[in-house]
């Protein structure tokens, strides 16, 4: 569990409810997070335009405006906010898109429940690190 | 009356029955041939592929507010 002193404000956009339900509750239980949800591009954008989220979950599979779409409009917006791809999608041409177009971090959705779970928390500890976590060596006597 | 001389020929050593082949190029010629424009299927990445390309361009971190 990563601790922050405020929650960490997360805007997970994806069309199907049990997926956001499901990458809720799994950052839920890794970090100390508040969770706003979108369900298509468009109102990922909106949503960025009046808010300011620190996290942004990204899905490409969309009605109205795609994740692609979407993420060039809120990178344009938050050029320093990562903004993490989640989806079933894994053909090179889109991860190396999504890379271009400013994505941070690029995580496939069609794999297992448990994978799905370590790629997130693999992905929280690389952007939001536990500040209370060091990596000093003790002190030799 | 003499029979004319063979020509003066080299015998044939194994390195003359040896296919030489241009393994760099036969790699760049397939790769050409059965990219994802030529033959129209898409190429799918692993996860781990699709970390290492995303590692390559530096993460962004979470900055620190004072």
């Amino acid at each position: 569990m990563i601790n922050r002193p405020n929650p960490l404000r997360i805007l997970l956009v994806d069309d199907e409810l049990y997926m956001r339900v499901f990458v809720g509750r799994v950052l839920g239980s890794e970090i100390n997070c508040s969770v706003a949800e979108a369900h298509d591009g468009q109102d990922a954008i909106d949503q960025c335009a009046k808010g300011d989220p620190e996290l942004i979950i990204l899905d490409i599979n969309m009605p109205r405006v795609d994740g692609v779409q979407a993420l060039t409009q809120i990178r344009a917006m938050k050029p320093d906010t990562p903004i993490v791809m989640l989806t079933s999608i894994s053909e090179e041409v889109v991860v190396e898109k999504c890379l271009i177009n400013g994505a941070s971090h690029f995580i496939r959705k069609d794999v297992g429940a448990n994978v799905l779970k370590a790629e997130l928390k693999e992905m929280l500890q690389l952007f939001f690190p536990n500040p209370e976590v060091t990596h000093e060596q003790p002190p030799t006597a | 009356m003499s029979s004319p001389q063979p020509p003066d020929r080299k015998p044939p050593s194994l390195l003359d029955f040896l296919l030489r082949y241009d393994l760099a190029q036969i790699q760049a010629e397939a790769k050409q041939d059965y990219s994802q424009s030529s033959t129209g299927t898409p190429r799918l990445l692993e996860q781990k592929d699709i970390t290492a390309r995303f590692r390559q361009s530096k993460p962004r971190p979470d900055k620190p507010k004072s």
